[in-house]
């Protein structure tokens, strides 16, 4: 198990001059207090800069180191910083130093740096490669989130219950990791591939002794043909991995774009329609302006009519007009021109009655007949035409098109607007990628499918060919063949194990959790215990088995911190927690209640925390007797800070 | 790491080996799980640790 | 006698009102405008006249290709004796009607028809 026992840092952050913590060893807690930009994340910082060699930022960005450097001092032309932490581990002394040192007289980036490290175990200090694999041991960098962590750390751990979420793969990877699950897994890798390549060796023997040659060959080769599968299959299963994260990546670009999504694909359709109306405009208007060449008729047609009566009615009193002068004429000759006959004095009298009634109904001879018959004649010429009808409606047609195309230019305009701030074709792309990926994960997973039944029938057949040889084979097989089933054995037996271990370490994990949750809860009357699922997300369950769908942010970090607490119990690899700041998302109850569960949770628990959110009465309260020890971090100025021990 | 903190990870071998396959060495599976403890993250080293313990267990169990 | 016109011209002035009116996009080209604005006079009873100072646009011929509408002239203009000079004449008063209607943005064809 790790334990801390001395931080000393000097020029770190916002501590210039060498600051000391001493950690008490017996077990219990010790808190730093510390305001706003006095140091405490630095100094969370400081523990992961020594064992890691990184210093994290807001949302788990690595900072630059050059950031680091205390600012007074490189005012004065001091740069670079040092960190010594000394460590207890299972029982060995340790003391790691790690200093990263300006290169150059006026260092700009982390590139004008160097770092040295040093890592002594009692008396010795070891050389790179072996104090490389021994910090590995000591404290992998993988599962560093679950001993040194903040408010927006915990926040992540929700990921765990959305199945394909990466973030939450790689936390569960992280827990497998801290869980020795690491330590099966690659077991079983290794034991199969060693017993794989006894299996070959068997076959190797076989096939030098006669009476076994053609066994040991058709083994041989059927190996061969299963390596061969294999290596395709652990291809195609690196290649899924990497679809799979690149799905995943999409999938996160696909949601922040989401918003953008649905307002390209309005663009989209705007653009379509604005070009579909575009296009009906023209053939409207094409439509229009070929009515428009004939409508000169249609206004003219009542004039036309009009003057065609006129001079229908002209043609009918000038014949009428016509008529009576020839009568007047009879009248006075005595003689009709028409008809060439004389006329007797009766009808002479007859006519001259008739004669004058119709006088009154004569029309003035101004163009005479033939004018009115030759304006009939050229009225007739004119082709009449009524297609006021049709341009009515192709103009009404135009008009809305028109007012269609206003209203899209400007949701175009508003949607482009909208989609400033986001790249269309990207977004595009990022759409047509997601198709890709998922036609490929498909195809993969087909492949895998193929390649795995292949190798079920390779080994089939390598199970019956070995069989067969076992029977026949002599003393050196016999021997290379028992080695080949050992580690064969152990395979299967690590294989098998793997999921064991994994459900009983989630038995003892939920349990775990379960309890130190019940102890942080304010709602002990209504939630029962947390549940886990295959990838250690927790779930809360109320007293009637219902689970707890909606969890509000100060729910999830104290989940969170139960889970933490049941690592810590129930994994091989144990040390410190150190936490910066966890209270941001608690209320007053929740605050205490964890407070008070602090020591449940770790046998050195190294806790951030800044007056407001919990004062040194109160923790004391809290902490009682487990409260070993406690820091202050006091402003020197703005830049400045010292470490205090409060007695 | 050591290994009576993997104590329960050695359970879970055992009884899945008692289960399996009682009579393959406890002591060659116990050794192959420090070898994985020790070498984390080296793939050769595990592996020879691996084969020593296996020659190992042959030795004791008179195999070749 | 006056002798009649082969060709029919514009104004400067009515240059600019066909001009606008063809920007519009209702016709086809100039002439079929030119045509409208002629009938649109005579259905104002715009009677017989001549407008100096035009510049020639379309021959008479072109610009009536059917002689409908120099029978329609003879027809409605009988005292007429140069009916080009009066299809130009009618052209042009037909324009500045048709130009003062439209200056309104709610007149379209479909107006200028009713």
């Amino acid at each position: 198990m790790l334990q801390l026992k001395r931080l000393e840092v000097q020029g770190f952050g916002p501590f210039a001059d060498p600051q000391v913590i001493n950690f008490p060893t017996s077990p219990g807690v010790t808190v730093i207090y510390g305001e706003n930009m006095r140091g405490k994340t630095s100094l969370l910082n400081a523990i992961r800069y020594a064992f890691f060699g990184t210093v994290l930022g807001r949302g788990s960005r690595p900072r630059r180191l050059h950031t680091i450097s205390n600012r007074d001092l490189a005012a004065e032309g001091r740069f670079g910083f040092t960190v010594t932490l000394e460590f207890n581990y299972d029982g060995q002394e340790y003391e790691l130093v790690r200093e990263c040192r300006p290169r150059v007289a006026t260092p700009t980036c982390d590139q004008d740096y160097a770092q040295d490290v040093m890592l002594r175990r009692g008396v010795s200090a070891l050389g790179p490669q072996e104090r490389e694999r021994a910090l590995q041991m000591i404290f992998p960098s993988e599962v560093s989130r679950f001993f040194l962590f903040d408010g927006e750390l915990l926040q992540e751990y929700e990921e765990l219950l959305i199945n394909e979420s990466s973030t939450g793969r790689r936390i569960s990877e992280a827990i497998e990791r801290i869980l020795g699950l690491p330590i099966l897994k690659r077991g079983r890798a290794h034991l199969t591939q060693l017993f794989e390549e006894a299996d070959r060796q068997a076959a190797k023997e076989a096939s030098r002794h006669q009476e076994t040659q053609a066994l040991g060959t058709a083994l041989e080769q059927v190996t061969e043909q299963k390596e061969a599968h294999r290596k395709e299959l652990t291809r195609l299963q690196n290649q899924l991995e990497d679809l799979n994260d690149q799905k995943a990546e999409v999938e996160q670009r696909l949601q922040s774009q989401q918003k953008y999504a649905s307002i390209l694909e309005n663009l989209d359709a705007a653009r379509a329609r604005l070009e579909a109306a575009n296009g009906e405009m023209g053939s409207v208007r094409g439509e229009l302006q070929r009515a428009m060449a004939d409508a000169w008729r249609s206004l003219l047609r009542e004039s036309v009519r009009a003057a065609r009566e006129a001079a229908q009615r002209d043609v009918k009193g000038q014949l009428n007009a016509l008529v009576l002068s020839l009568r007047q004429e009879a009248i006075a000759d005595g003689h009709c021109k028409t008809c060439d006959q004389d006329l007797s004095q009766e009808v002479r009298q007859r006519l001259k009655t008739t004669v004058s009634a119709d006088v009154a109904k004569t029309v003035e001879e101004t163009f005479g007949v033939s004018g009115a018959m030759s304006r009939l004649a050229d009225l007739s010429k004119f082709q009449e035409m009524d297609n006021s009808g049709e341009v009515r409606q192709l103009f009404r047609r135009l008009r809305a098109l028109e007012m269609e195309t206003v209203t899209l230019k400007d949701t175009i305009a508003d949607l482009q607007a909208d989609l400033a701030e986001s790249n269309p074709e990207m977004l595009r792309s990022t759409k047509a990628s997601y198709g890709e990926i998922i036609e490929r994960i498909s195809i993969v997973k087909r492949a895998i499918e193929n390649e795995e039944k292949a190798i079920g029938e390779k080994d089939q057949s390598i199970q019956r060919l070995k069989r067969k040889l076992e029977a026949a084979g002599s003393p050196n097989l016999r021997a290379t063949q028992v080695r080949a089933k050992m580690l064969r054995d152990a395979a299967e037996v690590f294989s098998s194990a793997i999921e064991r271990y994994k459900s009983d370490l989630r038995v003892r994990v939920e349990a775990t959790a379960s309890r130190l949750f019940r102890l942080m809860t304010t709602e002990k009357q209504d939630y029962d215990c947390l549940t886990i699922n295959e990838g250690y997300g927790l779930t809360i369950r109320h007293r009637d088995g219902r689970a707890e769908d909606a969890r509000s942010a100060g729910a999830e970090h104290v989940v969170a911190l139960a889970l933490m607490g049941a690592l810590q119990h129930n994994a091989p690899l144990r040390g410190p927690i150190v936490m910066d700041s966890p209270f941001g998302r608690l209320d007053e109850e929740h605050t205490s209640n964890v407070i008070r569960t602090l020591p449940e949770m770790a046998e050195q628990v190294v806790l951030l925390v800044y007056e407001a959110e919990v004062g040194k009465a109160r923790m004391r309260d809290l902490l009682g007797s487990r409260l070993l020890r406690e820091y202050q971090l006091d402003r020197i100025s703005s830049r400045r800070t010292s470490v205090r021990e409060i007695k | 790491m050591r290994t009576t903190d993997l104590s329960d990870l050695l359970k879970a071998v055992e009884s899945i080996r008692s289960e399996m396959h009682p009579d393959l060495s406890r002591s060659f599976l116990e050794a192959v799980v420090a070898a994985e403890e020790a070498n984390p993250e080296d793939d050769d080293g595990a592996m020879k640790a691996i084969e020593a313990a296996l020659n190992a267990a042959l030795r004791s169990d008179g195999g070749a | 006698m006056e002798r009649d016109r082969e060709t029919i011209g514009l104004t400067p002035e009515t240059q600019a009102m066909l001009a606008n009116i063809e920007e519009r996009g209702w016709f086809m080209e100039g002439q079929d405008i030119a045509r409208f604005c002629l009938a649109y006079a005579i259905r104002a009873k715009v009677p017989e006249g001549t407008t100096p100072d035009t510049e020639t646009r379309w021959a008479a011929g072109n610009f009536d290709k059917t002689g409908e509408i120099r029978a329609l002239l003879a027809a409605l203009y009988p005292a007429c004796k140069t009916p080009v000079r009066l299809m130009e004449h009618l052209v042009n008063e037909g324009l500045r009607l048709v130009a003062a209607r439209v200056a309104s943005s709610s007149v379209g064809p479909a107006e200028l028809m009713d």
